[in-house]
């Protein structure tokens, strides 16, 4: 624990001097950003994500409302409610975006399951639905993944709940359409220097009903998708940070 | 009755026993639900639930049935074994025990006493092992039949009359008669049936038979009359074939498109040239020995092998003549001749005149050839000659005594023959000739300097340049082991030979050529010995240059050859690379000989041309600066000024001086604008002569260095345009040449016209606006990613993913099951021993009770004799008192 602490301390402090080192060939591993380390970063919280294991006869697969109707409709299951392309879409957008390559950006994924899912900031997600089926699959099933090239964990599947991995005393907001605050996003991150926690909905229906969230704003007046929403953030975030 | 109670018995046991399971299975204290804790939907497992309560008992159940009896019976020799019948069979209830007991015994019994009952069964009655009752019953089909035929009828009647309701079932009765008819009628229908269509069939082909004769002999009537009409027709003339016709059959019958060849690979190439050269070199050994194809095929095949059969396919018949006589005289003079020959060979040295004749021949033929055969070989050909005029003079003298004789047609063949023998000798002198005058075609790689040179030194460049070549070809380095490394080493000889060459005078530009185009190739093969090799030659000349400069304490112009070595490595190397262990020395080199070295004659001037020229080349491609060519050129702008003003010195760089002796070695001396023809000059010509430059010592030369310096840095000007620094770079020139220092009035028109050109394009550079110096830029550094590591198909349940080696899985498979057995094995040892603990200490509570109980008894009887001891005695007291 101490050692990891002092690697992910190094790995901040190395991410700030990123910026003005000159080296573009330095390369670091972030293991975990650990809950106590207070640098200014967005956490963000796919909630109600649907990652399911299925054994099917093909083997085991993550349950999918479009490819595996008949199953679910064999086991009385509502379809609407198997959407891991949700999710996938979510994780894109939010590793693909600049704020994570500057390493300001940590992820958790939970699952309906109650499965709490911790992703690395240097996690390349699979392109493609079918990999990151298998991904997810094996990451249930084995509860945690390393790099192909690397010793590192990349997910692990960690203990629940997910307030305990949360830096303390930081605001967290959950994200809703029916919120009555109607924010733009940057003005979640303006003028704060320490951990902004945002909990979005990684679901077709419905709404989060959390219990360790501070206060629950909207940042739009449509409804957004989960993954324009994590766009939308993240792009907020940037844009109050200074990151192009 | 017995039986059906005891199934209901039965039953009821099993109903029981039904619910007692149930009862067990629906109890929740009985079941034990293993939690699954990562459930997966759609997924059976095996043990989601266990009832251990039940296993615990049947598992004692079991111990009690095997382990306690053998625990029970460890100190017994002997054993009871209960052979009751159906003692162990836990269905049955007692009475069906007794009664099956008693059943038993009943017929044991009665088997006894049976083999002397003779009445109470009936013999059976048997004819080849059949049953006489069963062969009753069914008698043959057809009789069968016809006897039920026979019966039907006789009942036809009285079913008629009694309105036949028995017809159906009689019916019924005949096809349940009928149906049987059994395989073997079938059989024997089938076979008549054949039959009789064979026989029909026979008796047609014979119809058809007769009838064809008769038709037959009819037709030899008719015959002859249609003969003649035949013939009528047959006389009608043939449609010739048209051009049309002729195209379709051709193209009916041209070769279609076959498949090629596949082409071949260096390897077969290599090995097809050499074996090509070896050939000709064979052939051409031959020949100089004199034996012509033919003579060789034919010594070929008049060997025969040992184990000949002798009735091989002969292609050509065997022309050996025989020695035949005709009147006292041989009738084939050439067989005689021959034979002679070989008595000839035997006294060698006979003819002295004609002997030192050909020997002297020999020798000369030997000169012109300058050709390095061993000696051994040059003298068997001279013998063969020596026998091949011996020979003609043997016939000479032939002749003559045919003459004498005077046989008039014998004769006449005779000198034919003699002709024709001639003819083939002069043929094969000359054959011999040639072959002596032509190259060897294979050679070996020298092993030294000195070698190579003996080989090479006495040809002509061309064929220098042959012999390499066949020297490369029949080394490849795909026909032997150690053939690269001999052409490496040709190639550091070559490198060697080429500098002796560059160093000769006057220069072989012809061989040089040939000989670069060698070191090319070999240097394609292996690279790091050419490398090193082409570094040690360089290092070597360097040295020599600066041992020179040291001895001399100024800098000298190297000589040609190391000029030609530079091009030579530019010619070999790629010397666009950044750094290159063999180019960048070089561009050092030939820096520091432009920035050191003085122009002391005109022969330098055109030395320092060259290498500007080189530096060009070198650098046209990486477009490095090279500011020593820029003074250079500089310079030479300077040289050809027309100093006037003595007073004021002019701005030059070193190696120049502004003052001295060899400042003015490029002013015309004459004004040359009206010559309209622009001087070139040669390699050879400019270098020729190297320690006298006086043949360059005039106005063509002059107007010839100032055009190329111009042209230069035009070139050098394009090259570096897009460097911030270009404009600096040229400044001087720049200055130079608007200050006039080419007097262009006495220059040609093409000189002005570089010079107009050249400063405009100067000019063209002064504009150029220049980016302001900045920090460079920074780009932040993002995370690496990683590519997470998962399978396609992953599957839980596999634990051990096959390895790919059969029998590795196999033997890791045999590991798992193993220990898994071992581990089932300790368990089930582990609770046997808690068994018969338990078993023991059972046996010991008991003992001990059993003992306590009789303790207790003796004290309780003892208690009773010390009471009524007592009580005697307190009797007898009161009996005292």
């Amino acid at each position: 624990m101490r050692n990891g602490k002092v690697t992910v301390n190094m790995a901040a402090r190395s991410s700030q001097e990123a910026e003005l080192d000159e080296s573009p060939t330095s390369t670091k591993i972030i293991k975990t950003i650990h809950e106590k380390n207070e640098d200014k970063r967005l956490i963000v919280i796919l909630e109600n994500a649907s990652l399911e294991t299925i054994k099917t006869k093909d083997g085991f697969e993550l349950l999918n409302c479009d490819r595996l109707k008949g199953l679910l409709k064999k086991h009385k299951l509502d379809p609407a409610k198997y959407r891991p392309d949700i999710a996938h879409q979510c994780l894109l957008m939010l590793f693909d975006s600049p704020l994570n390559r500057a390493g300001l950006l940590q992820v958790f994924v939970h699952t309906t399951n109650n499965a709490l899912i911790q992703i690395s900031p240097q996690t390349r997600i699979p392109r493609t639905m079918d990999r990151f089926s298998g991904l997810m699959v094996q990451l249930l099933h084995k509860l945690s993944i390393h790099a192909s090239n690397g010793p590192q964990k990349l997910m692990k599947i960690i203990k629940n709940p997910v307030s305990s991995h949360l830096p303390v005393g930081c605001k967290k907001y959950s994200t809703s359409f029916a919120a009555k605050k109607c924010v733009k996003p940057h003005e979640l991150a303006a003028g704060v220097n320490e951990p902004v926690v945002v909990v979005i909905g990684a679901m077709a229906h419905g709404k989060l009903e959390l219990d360790y969230t501070d206060e629950e704003v909207a940042i739009s007046q449509y409804p957004l998708s989960a993954a324009l929403t994590c766009a939308k953030i993240c792009s907020g975030f940037e844009e109050a940070w200074g990151i192009h | 009755m017995p039986k059906s109670n005891r199934n209901r018995k039965q039953f009821s046991q099993k109903k029981a026993k039904v619910r007692s399971n149930r009862e067990v299975r629906s109890n929740p204290f009985e079941i034990r639900i293993n939690r699954q804790k990562h459930p997966i939907l759609g997924r059976k497992r095996k043990h989601e639930k266990g009832n251990p309560g039940v296993a615990r008992s049947k598992a004692i159940e079991k111990r009690k049935n095997t382990l306690l009896k053998e625990y029970q019976q460890r100190h017994k020799s002997n054993k009871f074994i209960d052979k009751r019948i159906s003692e162990h069979d836990p269905t049955m209830s007692v009475e069906d025990k007794m009664l099956e007991r008693f059943a038993f015994e009943k017929q044991k019994v009665h088997e006894k006493s049976s083999i002397y009952n003779l009445a109470d069964e009936e013999e059976e009655l048997t004819h080849y092992g059949q049953s006489l009752a069963d062969i009753e019953k069914f008698e043959d089909g057809v009789s069968d039949v016809e006897d039920d035929d026979k019966a039907t009828d006789a009942l036809k009647p009285v079913e008629d009359n009694i309105g036949g309701f028995l017809l159906k079932k009689k019916t019924s009765e005949d096809e349940s008669e009928e149906k049987p008819r059994s395989r073997e009628d079938v059989m024997l229908d089938i076979i008549a049936n054949s039959k009789k269509e064979k026989y029909e069939r026979q008796k047609e082909k014979e119809g058809a038979l007769e009838k064809t004769d008769e038709l037959d002999k009819d037709f030899h009537n008719v015959m002859h009359l249609l003969a003649k009409m035949k013939s009528k027709k047959d006389s009608e003339p043939k449609q010739k074939a048209d051009d049309y016709d002729i195209t379709v059959r051709e193209l009916m019958f041209e070769a279609k498109a076959m498949p090629t060849d596949r082409l071949k690979t260096p390897e077969e190439q290599a090995k097809e040239e050499k074996a090509r050269l070896e050939k000709l070199e064979a052939d051409r050994k031959r020949r100089m020995l004199g034996i012509s194809e033919d003579d060789e095929k034919q010594k070929a095949r008049k060997h025969r092998g040992a184990d000949d059969l002798n009735d091989c396919y002969e292609l050509e018949p065997d022309r050996r003549a025989l020695l035949s006589y005709k009147d006292g005289k041989p009738l084939n003079p050439l067989f005689l001749q021959g034979a002679e020959d070989t008595k000839e060979k035997e006294e060698t040295p006979a003819k002295g005149e004609d002997d030192e004749e050909m020997e002297g021949e020999g020798d000369g033929e030997e000169e012109d050839g300058g050709e390095e055969e061993a000696g051994e070989e040059d003298d068997s050909d001279m013998e063969e000659e020596d026998e091949d005029e011996n020979a003609s003079e043997d016939i000479e003298d032939l002749e003559s005594e045919d003459g004498s004789e005077g046989e008039g047609e014998e004769e006449m063949e005779m000198k034919k023959k003699m002709e024709e023998l001639k003819e083939k000798k002069r043929k094969k002198k000359e054959m011999m000739k040639k072959a002596k005058e032509e190259l060897p075609f294979t050679f070996q790689v020298p092993a030294t300097y000195t070698e190579l040179t003996d080989l090479l030194y006495h040809h002509p460049p061309a064929k220098q340049v042959t012999i390499l070549e066949r020297m490369r070809s029949c080394n490849h380095p795909s026909l032997a082991e150690g053939n690269k490394a001999k052409l490496e080493s040709l190639l550091s000889l070559l490198v060697q030979y080429f500098c002796g060459l560059t160093d000769e005078e006057p220069l072989n530009m012809e061989l040089i050529h040939g000989i670069t185009k060698h070191i090319y190739e070999l240097s394609k093969t292996s690279h790091i010995p050419t490398g090193t090799c082409f570094r040690d030659v360089l290092l070597e000349k360097y040295q020599a240059f600066k041992d020179t400069c040291q001895r001399r304490s100024q800098g000298i112009y190297p000589p040609v050859s190391v000029l030609l070595y530079f091009k030579l490595i530019s010619l070999v190397f790629p010397t666009s690379d950044f750094k290159h262990c063999v180019v960048t020395p070089a561009l050092l080199f030939m820096g520091e000989i432009l920035s050191q070295c003085h122009v002391r004659s005109l022969l330098d001037v055109t030395k320092g041309l060259f290498i500007c020229n080189l530096f060009l080349q070198y650098v046209h491609l990486s477009k490095r600066i090279v500011p020593e060519v820029i003074n250079f050129l500089h310079g030479m702008l300077f040289l050809s000024k027309q100093k006037k003003v003595a007073g004021k010195l002019d701005q030059v760089f070193p190696p120049f001086k502004p003052v001295g002796k060899h400042i003015n070695y490029l002013v015309l001396s004459e004004d040359r604008s009206e010559s309209t023809s622009c001087p070139a000059m040669k390699i050879k010509d400019l270098f020729n002569f190297s320690h006298n430059s006086s043949h360059l010592d005039n106005d063509d030369f002059r107007i010839w260095a100032t055009n190329l310096s111009l042209s230069l840095l035009r070139e050098f000007l394009n090259m570096y345009k897009d460097q911030d620094s270009s404009f600096e770079l040229f400044d001087p020139v720049r200055q130079a040449l608007t200050e006039d220092w080419i007097n262009v009035g006495q220059y040609p028109a093409s000189t002005k016209e570089l010079h107009q050109n050249l400063l405009s394009d100067l000019d063209a550079l002064k504009g150029k606006t220049k980016r302001a110096l900045e920090r460079t830029r920074r780009r932040p550094v993002c995370l690496k990613m990683f590519e997470p590591k998962f399978e396609e198909n992953y599957d839980p349940t596999r634990k051990d993913k096959n390895t790919g080696d059969k029998e590795k899985d196999n033997i890791r498979k045999l590991v798992h099951k193993h220990r898994q057995e071992m581990k089932g094995a300790a368990r089930e040892l582990r609770k046997d021993t808690q068994f018969l603990a338990r078993q023991k200490l059972k046996e010991q509570i008991e003992r001990d009770n059993e003992r306590k109980e009789k303790v207790k008894r003796l004290y309780g009887m003892l208690a009773n004799q010390e009471g009524d001891f007592k009580a005697m005695q307190r009797k007898a007291k009161k009996v005292k008192f």
